[in-house]
């Protein structure tokens, strides 16, 4: 559990820092950012969320920092991803390559596609192990079995030869899951790891993530659209839209005090389980595409604070608040959840 | 709840469907069924809304398929407006199916993509004969307005749409021949929160303004507490509580509803940790546990559950409970326990 005296940042060296990072995307001749200059940094034991809906540059944000943009059309524009202190943006794909899955996992919304259909779970959890260990393949397999057992697969010595189809949706998560941590990563990024599963079994899935966090002080990027989600299992939160940051804070500030009116209106767009509401109030228009962004705040055509400034001048991200910083003009006005 | 005097829109009783798997082994070994559907029953009243509700594998798309007749049941009975949908001949269900609608979840891949916005909503006016080719443009048109799309739209292709409007082009599409009951499979699942918002507004906004009703098939339970009247629970191909929206959320009595509320992630995060959190998965639903369905992981199970299916039995007038053991679990029991629990799991502090 978290309460308010641990959402402050701690001092010692994030374990990623991302700093100015940009991707861009090339369609026939124009270039556009997908994401934008974005920076924040995690640390050792700590959940940094990331939310945003479809087409804000989340998904492309993870894959940068683990260089796997697919390019072309997408590249690494410019920026710095310093894993303990080193830039990974002038790796080689080979460096990468140790560093993937070894320093830096990552796991996926769909557990059907990421695991191999035609490879036993033990084979898939053992070759993540031989790759970047030492190890005989006896010790693999008995530590492939500790890490089944680990994410709470019952049985492990017997489902270890099972093929991922025998497997439920949930199980499959667990066994990536299984998989990403098998080297100790430094830092796991979960892009939507809970999105392709029901909600009870969702609540298996977060409580695992949880209690391997705390075991392991693996820092966690947790991508997801999902603001209950982002409020149930995050530290920090950074909140995209259209491939910026637009705001930036420990958990309990941004819910409590969401200054954002894109922050704002998503939160006032979800129909809640507790209480009784008279009428959902949507966003209107939608998510420009990345050709196509306005001038000034990419949100201000759907903003009903918008004027002149805000189409002409994009507003920088500035800390309003101890550690809650936020990209808008009219922050004042938009104090109203 | 369908006021007494009045015939419900919808009259669905003891509806079941059953699909025979796939003959085991090369010599046929014996057929295996799974009982997708398992003696359903509830009304719809005009101009209300019915939210099923259920994780995958629970029946709820194979329902609101049965319902329509997309899918042959097994045994019971369908009525819409008084007529048995079940045993209408094919071409009387042609004619039926004017009065009932479908909206899927994908609005990608439910729209034909070589019709152009215009020709997918006056395709079910023409096929039913409401409108003549010549008024059918002057009818789209009303239809673009009254779902939110604008006129110049009209002769765009569906990739020229968001996922948002594509799915305004299906109501329009299904409102066209003006069904007094539309079947909504997950509607809005598929699309970003801000837009999910949008739709949910426009489906309320049609209701109260048309007076259709809906089956409204969902997963999400906000969106539900947020559209419906009344809601009926599903776990592998049964009812397992029904009642109003009210009864539902305030008091909800069988645990797998509890669970399933605790469940949902709320936008607060001082709500963490309040979760029942469910042992295992869904079970085999071509072997369902003997007795109650849910006894394998339900955490008040006892020797009866596993032995012998509970019936559903009265809370009050509106809402029915099927488990044993209602009545002493009372209406949120195990979220103590649950938090006891989540406690003892986590430390107390992620930097320890």
């Amino acid at each position: 559990m978290n309460d308010d005296t641990n959402t402050a940042v701690p001092n010692a060296r994030p374990v990623l820092d991302v700093r100015d990072f940009s991707v861009d995307l090339t369609a026939g001749k124009t270039i556009s950012p997908i994401v934008d200059k974005v920076s924040f940094e995690v640390h050792e034991g700590r959940t940094l969320g990331i939310v945003g809906e479809s087409g804000c540059g989340k998904s492309m944000l993870s894959l940068g920092i683990m260089k796997l943009v697919p390019s072309p059309p997408a590249r690494i524009a410019g920026g710095q991803v310093l894993l303990d202190g080193t830039d990974l943006v002038p790796y080689s794909n080979g460096q990468m390559q140790e560093i993937r899955g070894n320093r830096i996992s990552m796991i996926f919304q769909e557990p059907m596609t990421s695991l191999n259909p035609v490879y036993t779970v033990g084979y898939q959890i053992i070759e993540a192990l031989r790759a970047h260990s030492s190890m005989t393949s006896a010790q693999a397999r008995s530590r492939a079995i500790d890490l089944l057992r680990q994410v709470g697969i019952s049985n492990p010595e017997k489902r270890v030869d099972e093929y991922p189809h025998r497997l439920s949706g949930g199980m499959r998560q667990r066994i990536v899951i299984a998989i990403a941590l098998a080297c100790n990563p430094r830092v796991l990024i979960a892009d939507e790891p809970t999105t392709a599963l029901d909600v009870t079994i969702q609540a298996q899935i977060l409580d695992l993530m949880r209690s391997l966090k705390s075991e392991s002080g693996t820092a966690i990027i947790l991508i997801s659209h999902d603001l209950g989600v982002i409020a149930e299992m995050a530290d920090d939160v950074v909140v995209m839209y259209a491939g910026r940051i637009i705001e930036q804070a420990p958990v309990h500030s941004l819910f409590a005090a969401p200054s954002h009116p894109y922050t704002q209106g998503l939160l006032a767009s979800i129909p809640t389980v507790d209480g009784d509401q008279e009428r959902l109030q949507p966003i209107p228009g939608t998510v420009p595409p990345p050709h196509d962004r306005p001038d000034g705040c990419a949100f201000n055509p759907r903003c009903r604070f918008s004027d002149a400034k805000c189409r002409t001048e994009r507003p920088p991200l500035e800390e309003k608040i101890s550690g809650h910083k936020v990209a808008c003009w009219h922050t004042d006005l938009g104090a109203q959840p | 709840m369908t006021e007494r005097n009045e015939t419900p829109v919808l009259e669905v009783e003891n509806l079941t469907k059953h699909f025979a798997v796939g003959s085991r082994g090369l010599f046929g070994g014996g057929k295996q069924t799974v009982k997708a559907l398992d003696g359903v029953s509830f009304t719809v009243g005009k101009g209300k809304t019915i939210a099923i509700v259920g994780e995958s594998g629970c029946g709820k798309s194979t329902l609101g398929r049965t319902l329509l007749r997309l899918e042959q049941p097994t045994s019971g009975k369908v009525r819409l407006d008084g007529i048995d949908v079940t045993a209408a001949s094919a071409s009387a269900l042609r004619a039926m199916r004017r009065k009932m609608q479908i909206v899927f979840q994908d609005p990608f891949s439910s729209l034909h993509p070589k019709m152009t916005a215009a020709q997918l909503v006056a395709e079910p006016m023409l096929l039913h004969k409401v409108a003549t080719k010549k008024d059918a443009r002057a009818r789209v048109a009303a239809l673009f307005d009254l779902v939110g799309l604008a006129p110049y739209q009209m002769d765009r292709y569906p990739h020229q749409f968001s996922g948002g409007q594509r799915q305004r082009i299906a109501i329009a599409r299904a409102l066209a021949v003006e069904p007094s009951l539309i079947v909504c499979d997950e509607p809005v699942s598929a699309l970003d929160v801000s837009i999910q918002a949008q739709i949910i507004n426009l489906l309320t906004d049609l209701q109260a303004k048309l007076g259709v009703s809906y089956v409204f098939i969902s997963h999400d339970l906000g969106v539900v507490r947020y559209i419906s009247d009344e809601i009926a629970v599903m776990y592998l191909g049964r009812v397992v509580e029904q009642g109003t929206k009210r009864e539902l959320f305030s008091s909800p009595r069988h645990p797998y509803t509890q669970a399933l509320l605790s469940a949902v992630p709320r936008p607060d995060p001082s709500y963490r940790s309040q979760r029942i959190v469910l042992k295992g998965d869904l079970p085999n639903p071509l072997s369902p546990p003997p007795g109650c369905r849910f006894s394998s992981r339900c955490g008040h199970a006892r020797d009866i559950c596993r032995r012998q299916e509970p019936q559903l039995d009265a809370a009050s007038p509106s809402h029915r409970v099927a488990c044993h053991f209602w009545k002493d679990l009372g209406s949120l029991p195990g979220r103590d326990a649950a938090r006891a629990d989540t406690a003892a799991t986590l430390p107390a502090s992620h930097n320890a």
